[in-house]
């Protein structure tokens, strides 16, 4: 029952989890039901439109490869086309952050002059709320694929920096010494020391900010672009087919799932943390 | 008066240079941190000398500055009046004539027991370059750089690069040549490093087995013989422990004393060994310093601020076997008394005993294990 050191064996575990799926579904399928019993029974008007709004699982198949596996006149599949021009943005943001944001943390917890020179820098540009920098990003950088690249960078940059510090400055700075005695120069004690050490923390700090940084993205997307998926959704929007939308975000979040999980695995290759 | 030297005259080697036949000499050192109330001194004009192949255990209370003054002598912590001198220089940065040991086990977690022990080795042979990555990081770089070259050499081939002369080519592809290479030095200069760490691992009571475990499949006895590998393969001028087993329950910490008397007394390393066990130190040390902050000020005639040294006595002569000691009832009751509570100015001021005296001496309950050869 509900104690606090309840073992589950492995299939209770994977049963349970469907739980809230399964439960959501059932919300789901009752209110599009519900719309298409009113439907029937008023013989369409307003409810006809509603039942836009729900559409069922067979709609949304019907509608998803329709509008977005269907070549368009231009014989462009767009789903592909999409995916690829959000994927390229996010990759691109990500690693720009990832070597950039574990370059600088590196040095700023290991080095206290570059720490004070950029300590507070990165502190208060934390702080500026990233999508309020989309307009002046557009205006600066135009609204090409660079100024969708800045906004991750600028929304991700500084919480993985000040994160990379951190982790440097929790390593024993017995250890260093260690390695100063053992005849590591500092540069040494950076690459061989505390970059391999950190690095796995910093695996998990990139992937806890994957999120924002699909966000950031798709906001920009939605802005201004030719082809994304936050494009297409707002596009979509527009004609309230709710039939590809709904698809679409389900596809946005099984990249994000993928993604996830695939940085959680490359975690757990490093068996030595947190032992 | 013993070899060693003791003493809080302020004046005393003011200015004298290094005398070669001290390993460590510590002269009038102070050192104080601020704190919320002001400076707070830490120790106060201590001065030590510690010869080649002494075994030197330091004792004190939590707090006294046992672990300050050895990063006097690390050369982690600078004197804010005074100097450190190590083999006749001043020190004032961490250098390879000291070995470190710190309690906790500082091993690299991220590497595996034998590149732990070889990581000084592969430090000394290898390159800035090669040591600048880590080792994906270093494969990645090799596989790009062939690639690169390999794209190069196909697209001249086949004519989508202009062929260039010999000469500039040889320039222009001598790096990428140099990265190859590096990478195969790499892997031998590893491959000795973990040779000579599996060498040393019997010798530190570990099995060949466990060369390839990694920190956190040992024990803490494991780890902190790893510790002690790691800093002997360097063969440093002084091996410095800080509260090495202090995290160690008793039986682990009675095998590691016997390693590090090992140690001492087949490779006549120097030792400086900072505990707050005084059976620890009176048992494995040749020379047994007590730092205290009770001491009366002679000029004043009140408490001193800061610790000083407050005995030091020569436990084990070098000549010396056990049996020969003394079994001196003074000494043991300063033992009892320091083992209380270290005041050793209440034992002073009750006559226990005469600091001026110095005989060697042996601590009753525990006797050396070990004979010096």
């Amino acid at each position: 029952m509900l104690r606090v050191f309840t073992k589950l064996p492995f299939w209770a575990r994977v049963g349970m989890g469907f739980l809230p799926f399964i439960l959501l579904g059932w919300f789901y399928m009752s209110g599009a039901n519900d719309l298409r019993v009113k439907e029937a029974q008023t013989g369409g008007g307003e409810s006809a439109a509603s039942t836009k709004l729900m559409p069922l699982p067979s709609e949304m198949v019907e509608g998803f490869h329709r509008s977005a596996l269907t070549p368009d006149p231009k014989g462009e599949i767009r789903l592909y086309v999409d995916t690829w021009a959000s994927l390229k943005r996010f990759v691109i943001g990500i690693t720009i952050v990832a070597v950039g944001g574990v370059l600088i943390g590196l040095y700023m917890g290991t080095f206290p002059l570059i720490d004070a020179v950029l300590y507070y820098f990165f502190v208060f540009v934390k702080n500026i709320p990233p999508l309020l920098l989309l307009p002046i990003l557009f205006i600066y950088l135009d609204v090409g694929e660079l100024s969708k690249i800045m906004l991750v960078v600028i929304g991700v940059l500084p919480g993985v920096v000040l994160d990379a510090r951190k982790r440097a400055l929790e390593i024993p700075r017995e250890e260093l010494y260690k390695a100063q005695s053992l005849g590591a120069t500092d540069q040494e004690i950076t690459w061989s020391i505390i970059f391999p050490q950190i690095l796995p923390r910093m695996i998990g700090s990139l992937r806890l900010n994957f999120q924002a940084a699909w966000c950031y993205v798709i906001a920009g997307e939605s802005i201004a672009a030719a082809a994304g998926i936050g494009y297409r959704i707002f596009v979509l929007r527009r004609y309230v087919a709710m039939d590809v939308i709904i698809p679409y975000v389900l596809w946005a979040t099984i990249i994000m799932f993928v993604l996830e999980y695939t940085f959680q695995w490359l975690e757990t290759r490093y068996r030595w943390v947190d032992k | 008066m013993s070899e060693s030297e003791t003493t809080t005259t302020a004046t005393r080697h003011a200015t004298a240079p290094g005398d070669a036949q001290y390993l460590i000499d510590v002269r009038d050192a102070s050192v104080s941190y601020p704190s919320e109330n002001g400076p707070r001194t830490i120790l106060n004009n201590v001065s030590l000398r510690v010869r080649q192949g002494e075994l030197v255990t330091v004792v004190g209370p939590s707090g006294c500055g046992k672990s300050t003054l050895l990063r006097l002598v690390a050369g982690i912590q600078r004197p804010n009046q005074g100097t450190a001198l190590v083999n006749g220089h001043p020190v004032s940065r961490v250098t390879r004539d000291c070995g470190m040991v710190f309690q906790n086990s500082l091993v690299y977690r991220h590497l595996s027991v034998a590149d732990n022990i070889g990581l000084g080795i592969m430090l000394e042979k290898t390159n800035l370059l090669e040591r600048g990555a880590t080792l994906p990081a270093r494969a990645a770089t090799a596989l790009v750089w062939e690639a690169l070259h390999a794209g190069r050499q196909l697209g001249k081939r086949v004519g989508l690069l202009p062929r260039v002369k010999l000469d500039q080519e040889t320039v222009a592809t001598a790096p990428l040549q140099s990265k190859a290479l590096d990478f195969i030095r790499y892997y031998r200069v590893r491959r000795q490093s973990r040779e000579q760490a599996y060498d040393l691992l019997e010798d530190v009571g570990l099995s060949p087995a466990d060369g390839n475990k990694y920190p956190y499949e040992l024990s803490g006895g494991m780890r902190q013989r790893v510790a002690i590998a790691q800093a002997l393969i360097m063969q440093p001028k002084i091996l410095l422990m800080d509260e090495a087993f202090s995290a160690l329950d008793e039986r682990t910490r009675e095998e590691m004393q016997d390693v590090v008397w090992d140690q001492w007394t087949r490779h006549g390393l120097t030792i400086f060994f900072v505990t707050h066990v005084l059976k620890e130190a009176a048992k494995l040390g040749s020379r047994l310093i007590c730092l205290s902050q009770y001491w009366v000020d002679e000029t004043t005639g009140k408490q001193g601020k800061g610790a000083r040294i407050v005995v030091d006595r020569q436990v084990l002569g070098a000549a010396q076997k056990p049996s020969e000691f003394v079994n001196n009832a003074e000494f043991t009751t300063l033992v009892e008394g320091i083992g209380k509570g270290f005041d050793v100015k209440k034992l002073q001021r009750e006559g226990a005993f005469d600091l001026s005296h110095a005989d060697a001496f042996r601590i009753t309950s525990s006797p050396p294990k070990k004979e010096l050869t």
